[in-house]
């Protein structure tokens, strides 16, 4: 019986793991493929997708409007984030678990519902244009909770009595800061601020409803995908791969976040 | 009596509370601290002397009253203004921080000069007895160890007032006591005012040349340690400091009549009263020959209970009307002679006797 509910188990794995990361090792695969056609058999390795991609204005506009959404994105989330998570921690656990979870509803709702409420808020109510102000806007509904929900993870186990040392020793509000708090938690900036630029930089939907004209990169991937199905929309999946992963890799590290 | 002020105090609190929504948690303390002085605030948990402490360095606003420190109100300065400093009972120390950087955090943020700062951690230290320790992260140290770094840490700064909240709470036994002597030491080697809060009596006597009780936010009596434990003012401070019997009784035209059925003079209105004993305030003997001695009451009783702690015992006596005292302190040449169900006389002087409030 054992060894047989052990093969069946293994199987059910071995192809929900296939299942999974396959779709990723066929776009990285083919990335390198020299065929035009996503299809096998392989005809050999190339970095032609890669050299179109490079060559293409609209790879480099698209790849400068991510950054230009996703670096502002990931500092103001850091900034406002942090003051949240400090604000709760002066609270009790019955006050600041509430306010959390109100703040963290945007990464619970559908993100499509998240989109259709910025438009209308964005032209009917706000009359903000819609741009890359926008969706860095929409972009912080997002990555802040995450912020504060990993700095309040942080300072869960902060030294509070640290604090109020360092101010009976001289030190102002701003120093204690400064002096105590920011360096025992700066490891968790770090890794929230490289979490919320990875979620900004592949984010999709609130990021095709509220950018107006222009694209990032993945707009700019569901564009090629509609026209052709190109190859060189593997090289950018696979850049994209390779940075989301990489900063969530550094962060998860930094911030020993596990959840 | 009255806590009298002192010639030349360093700390005054007047009319001073703290309320949290509905209830005080420090009410009306009226206190003068005398400059140099070693005062214990002691009390059961709860009862408002940390938040005390906290008021008077500045980490908790008062409601009410005022604070001087020196001639110089302090009351609504922040605490990085005031000339106190704390060592908190979870000793609070800075972890990304070596042993050195935690004591000269204070003195760099002032902008001593570099050569000042080193001279002075060195000192402080040596002081705490941890020299050769400077360049170790806190984290690696023991509980003592660390506590010592705090003391340190505040000693450092020269404040006119070290406050100290339990900060030997978190030791084992033998370390709190090595700790204890140490801070005694310290005291006498860096002079300064020291304010020790606890809840733990043995400490506050250990320590303090100055005994503060308190209770549900209020002071019950301050004074001597001896003093305080020798002659409280009420019941409460009576048993907090220590083992008591009490003896209700009624006086009448200056003759106080005790419920265990003894009679003596003592002045004072007319009406019930209830006079406290120390167990050891009270002698037992195993013959009654001794005649009526002047001065002292004589009752006779039962043992119900032996307790024997080595180099003393302590029993408990069953008086006639089933009123029941403790005895302690019985030496060890007469434990030998006394037995459970034994009878035998108990004798104390008069004056060992103190009216307290019921």
């Amino acid at each position: 019986m054992r060894p047989l509910g052990a093969v069946l188990w293994f199987a059910v794995i071995a192809t929900l793991v296939l299942f999974m990361l396959g779709p990723l090792a066929i776009v990285v695969v083919f990335s390198f493929n020299s065929g035009a056609l996503v299809s096998l058999p392989l005809t050999g390795f190339s970095l032609d997708w890669y050299r179109t991609l490079f060559s293409s204005a609209e790879f480099w506009a698209a790849f400068q409007n991510s950054l230009a959404v996703a670096v502002p994105t990931a500092l103001l989330a850091t900034v406002t984030g942090t003051m949240t998570a400090l604000a709760l921690t002066r609270k009790s656990a019955a006050a600041s678990v509430p306010l959390l979870t109100a703040l963290s509803v945007p990464i619970m709702i559908p993100p499509l519902v998240v989109a259709i409420g910025l438009v209308v808020l964005y032209v009917r109510w706000l009359s903000v244009p819609l741009g890359l102000g926008a969706v860095i806007g929409g972009h912080l509904l997002l990555t802040q909770p995450l912020v504060a929900l990993v700095v309040s993870a942080r300072m869960a186990s902060f030294d509070r009595v640290a604090l109020e040392a360092a101010r009976d020793l001289g030190a102002s509000p701003w120093q204690a800061f400064r002096h105590v708090t920011l360096p025992q938690i700066r490891a968790a900036l770090v890794g929230a601020a490289l979490l919320a630029f990875a979620i900004s930089l592949d984010e999709f939907i609130i990021t095709i409803f509220t950018i107006g004209s222009g694209n990032t990169l993945s707009t700019f991937v569901w564009g090629k995908m509609r026209t052709s199905l190109d190859p060189s929309i593997n090289a950018i999946a696979t850049l994209l791969l390779v940075i989301t992963i990489g900063s969530t890799a550094i962060a998860l590290r930094m911030t020993r976040y596990r959840g | 009596m009255h806590a009298t002020a002192p010639q030349d105090p360093i700390l005054l609190l007047a009319g001073l509370g703290r309320r949290y929504g509905q209830s005080d948690v420090v009410k009306d303390i009226e206190l003068a601290i005398p400059r140099g002085s070693f005062t214990s605030i002691l009390g059961p948990s709860g009862c408002g002397k940390s938040t005390l402490l906290r008021m008077i360095g500045g980490l908790t606003l008062p409601t009410s009253g005022r604070i001087e420190i020196d001639g110089e109100d302090v009351t609504y300065l922040p605490p990085q203004k005031r000339p106190t400093n704390t060592v908190f009972q979870s000793h609070g120390l800075f972890a990304h921080m070596s042993v050195r950087e935690n004591v000269a955090f204070g003195l760099s943020l002032a902008r001593r000069p570099r050569e000042e700062i080193a001279e002075r951690v060195v000192d402080a230290l040596k002081l705490v007895r941890l020299s050769g320790f400077e360049d170790r992260p806190v984290d690696r140290l023991s509980g003592g160890q660390q506590q010592r770094v705090a003391l340190a840490r505040a000693l450092v700064m020269r404040p006119k007032i070290l406050l100290l909240d339990e900060p030997l709470s978190a030791l084992d036994l033998k370390l709190r006591q090595a700790m204890q002597e140490e801070l005694r030491a310290i005291h006498q080697d860096a002079g300064g005012t020291f304010i020790f809060v606890t809840h733990d009596q043995a400490e506050a006597f250990a320590l303090g040349d100055r005994l503060i009780v308190m209770n549900k936010g209020r002071i019950e009596q301050a004074g001597p340690p001896g003093e305080v434990y020798a002659r409280p003012r009420s019941r409460f401070a009576a048993e907090f400091v220590g083992d008591a019997n009490f003896l209700a009784g009624e006086r009448k035209n200056g003759r106080v009549a005790l419920a265990i059925g003894v009679e003596f003079d003592l002045a004072g209105p007319d009406g019930p009263l209830h006079l406290m004993l120390r167990p050891e305030a009270a002698r037992l003997h195993t013959t009654d020959k001794g005649g009526p001695e002047d001065g002292r009451l004589r009752v006779a009783g039962n043992i119900v209970e032996i307790v024997d702690l080595g180099p003393f015992a302590q029993c408990v006596l069953e008086l006639e009307g089933g009123h029941r005292i403790e005895i302690a302190g019985i030496p060890r040449t007469m434990v030998d002679e006394i037995a459970v169900g034994g009878r035998v006389t108990a004798s104390w002087p008069e004056a060992a006797m103190v009216d307290v409030a019921p």
